[in-house]
């Protein structure tokens, strides 16, 4: 009987105490541990200095030979013309102006808590960017989160605000931790969704592309930064070491923008479960197995119609004893952002400033895949291997391009707080089918295609990250 | 023959003289025996369920090791209570157990609050040792002279 008392008046007097914090990503950026403050002030920052190896394009012919009938054709003198010059992507961004460039990449301060008076149940999130990134292309400072969270029903936590979207790893991963300097094109370029409006500048007249309709766009806002404003509905569960979660969220679609303007009041569905069995640990880097799937659906307002624009994948990453192994699969179809075109900064008549061409219809098709490894061999170093592929445009044999990148890896880690480091990527564009060139403007622009595809350069990046 | 013998007594004496100055040089050279015997103990008490107090008695026990050497000093680490997350296996400081047991660190789990708690040795990290009950490892541990300390 003593120990039946016993035994209750010890669980009763832990009922206040601190549950175990095994995380997710969903907990981590979504919910506060027990006891935390009102507020709590954080942030970091990554100044970050990359240098691109990428030579100037050369070799563009003044004539190729036509496919249809053997004779020499003349290729435009706009073409010709980027002969000397470095292509967008041997250009550090977002400015695009210089090969090689120190700045401030990203500079992120912070608050959360939870709100006094609510017995845990209400806690906020907020984060802005002073960084020099996609996000602030149009202002140096933009809130990247502002969220509150309500959790008082059992299985249905309710995220309102805006906030990540529940979609791949790499891009729901806070990046203060994140193991490389630089997203995966597949990521980047699918999912760090650049919005668009018809390209309207009427005092240039821009060469029509051949293939497969694509629209001449022009870049509206900032970035996506895998964010959006909506309610976000989600929860996990623990079954002694297997842990499931959820996650569904309904969105404006105009990422970090609060207004619903930029795309006509239509709305993005995303949603993503998951299934991991933890070995041991809590936070970021907890040890465990983790296996996920997600998919995101809605349409995009552009020139008076709505497109369909779908995104999915599917991945798993396993964490144990320092080794990690890491993969995931996404694809996507319509509204698929193709490059800007030419891939040049405007050098004057006869060449013309870059427009972002977009395929619009959900006929269009990308897809991609990354792998990766890492090994913290002791606690203060790291390396890392990783391979990437994005293919866009593969409804399409003539418009289908592949980028594939090797990036090796090395961090140091000089403090829990400080961490520095090093990638150098390997990178490659290549014209997947230049069979598929059947008449003389295919064969001209894909000839120049795969030139200045094959100039792109390896690429060095430093980083430090502090978090404070 | 008989030379033969002489000659082993007379190594043998030598080897006893040798010994003999071996030793005293040993004397004089080593630290006094009764210092190595005095080996420092601690025990560390945790038994509240908050994260930043698990952070800390870990590195007191590192530090201690630090100062003392790990070779001159037992730490042991009693945990309890609402400290008991602090040894299960989705812990935040989980990597920073197995890193301070690697080092040397005894880190025991109270076997009653588990019970209590229907906590299982599964559910617990795999270098975590165990003590019936947290409390009275810590008498037990200030009888034997361990330093106790409550972080």
């Amino acid at each position: 009987m003593k120990k039946t008392l016993l035994a209750t008046a010890m669980v009763a007097a832990f009922g206040h105490a601190p549950v175990s914090f095994a995380t997710n990503w969903f907990q981590l950026q979504n919910n506060e541990q027990p006891g935390a403050a009102a507020y709590k002030f954080w942030g970091f920052i990554q100044p970050t200095y990359t240098h691109n190896e990428g030579g100037i394009v050369s070799g563009i012919p003044a004539t190729v030979v036509s496919p249809a009938n053997g004779a020499n054709v003349a290729v435009p003198a706009g073409l010709q013309a980027y002969n000397g010059q470095t292509a967008l992507f041997n250009l550090v961004g977002p400015d695009l102006a210089h090969s090689d460039q120190l700045r401030m990449f990203r500079a992120r301060p912070g608050v959360r808590g939870v709100i006094p008076g609510t017995d845990e149940n209400i806690n906020y999130f907020a984060l802005a960017e002073l960084g020099n990134n996609g996000l602030t292309r149009e202002r140096q400072a933009v809130l990247t989160d502002a969220t509150v969270t309500f959790n008082y029903i059992p299985g249905a936590r309710i995220r309102v605000g805006l906030g990540r979207l529940p979609l791949g790893e790499e891009a729901m991963l806070g990046v203060q931790i994140m193991d490389y300097i630089d997203y995966t094109n597949v990521t980047n370029q699918l999912l760090n969704e650049r919005f668009v409006e018809p390209y309207t500048n009427a005092s240039r007249t821009h060469a029509a592309v051949v293939g497969a309709p694509m629209a001449m766009s022009k870049l509206k806002g900032a970035f996506g930064g895998y964010r959006d404003v909506g309610v976000e509905v989600y929860d996990w569960f623990n079954r002694g070491r297997w842990e499931y979660a959820y996650a569904v969220m309904a969105s404006q679609a105009n990422g970090i923008s609060f207004g619903d303007d930029l795309n006509s009041g239509n709305h993005d569905v995303t949603a993503r479960v998951q299934a991991a069995y933890v070995f041991q640990g809590a936070g970021p880097k907890r040890e465990d197995i983790t296996a996920y799937a997600w998919h995101q659906e809605g349409k995009r307002a552009y020139g008076g119609t709505d497109y369909n624009r779908i995104r999915e994948g599917i991945g798993a990453k396993y964490l144990r004893h320092g080794v990690r192994v890491g993969g995931e699969y996404i694809r996507a179809k319509g509204m698929i952002y193709v490059a800007p075109t030419p891939q040049f900064n405007d050098i004057g008549a006869p060449a013309f400033e870059p427009v972002d061409y977009v395929a619009l219809d959900s006929g269009n098709k990308a897809d991609g895949y990354y792998l990766d490894v890492g090994w913290k061999f002791s606690p203060q170093w790291e390396v890392d291997l990783r391979y990437d592929e994005l293919s866009k445009m593969t409804n399409s044999a003539y418009d289908e391009r592949k980028a594939s990148t090797w990036t090796l890896g090395g961090q140091y880690f000089y403090s829990p707080k400080l961490r520095f480091a090093l990638n150098y990527e390997i990178r490659d564009i290549k014209v997947v089918n230049p069979g598929a060139q059947i008449t003389n403007g295919q064969k001209i622009q894909g000839t120049a295609a795969g030139i200045i595809g094959g100039s792109v350069g390896d690429r060095l990046s430093a980083q430090m990250t502090w978090v404070f | 023959m008989k030379i033969l013998r002489q000659f082993q007594v007379m190594a043998s004496a030598f080897a006893l003289i040798l010994s003999f100055a071996s030793s005293a040089a040993q004397a004089v050279e080593a630290p006094a025996p009764q210092a190595a015997a005095e080996k420092q103990k601690v025990v560390f008490q945790v038994s509240a369920g908050d994260p930043k107090i698990w952070n800390l008695a870990l590195n007191n026990a590192k530090n201690v090791q630090q100062e003392l050497g790990a070779k001159n000093v037992d730490v042991e680490i009693v945990v309890y209570g609402p400290g008991i997350g602090m040894l299960k296996f989705d812990s935040a400081v989980a990597n920073r157990i197995d890193e301070a047991a690697g080092d040397g660190v005894k880190i025991v789990a109270c076997e009653n609050t588990m019970k209590a708690l229907k906590l299982t040795r599964d559910d617990m990290l795999a270098s975590v040792a165990y003590v019936p009950a947290g409390v009275v490892e810590l008498i037990k541990k200030q009888k034997e002279g361990y330093a106790y300390i409550r972080p």
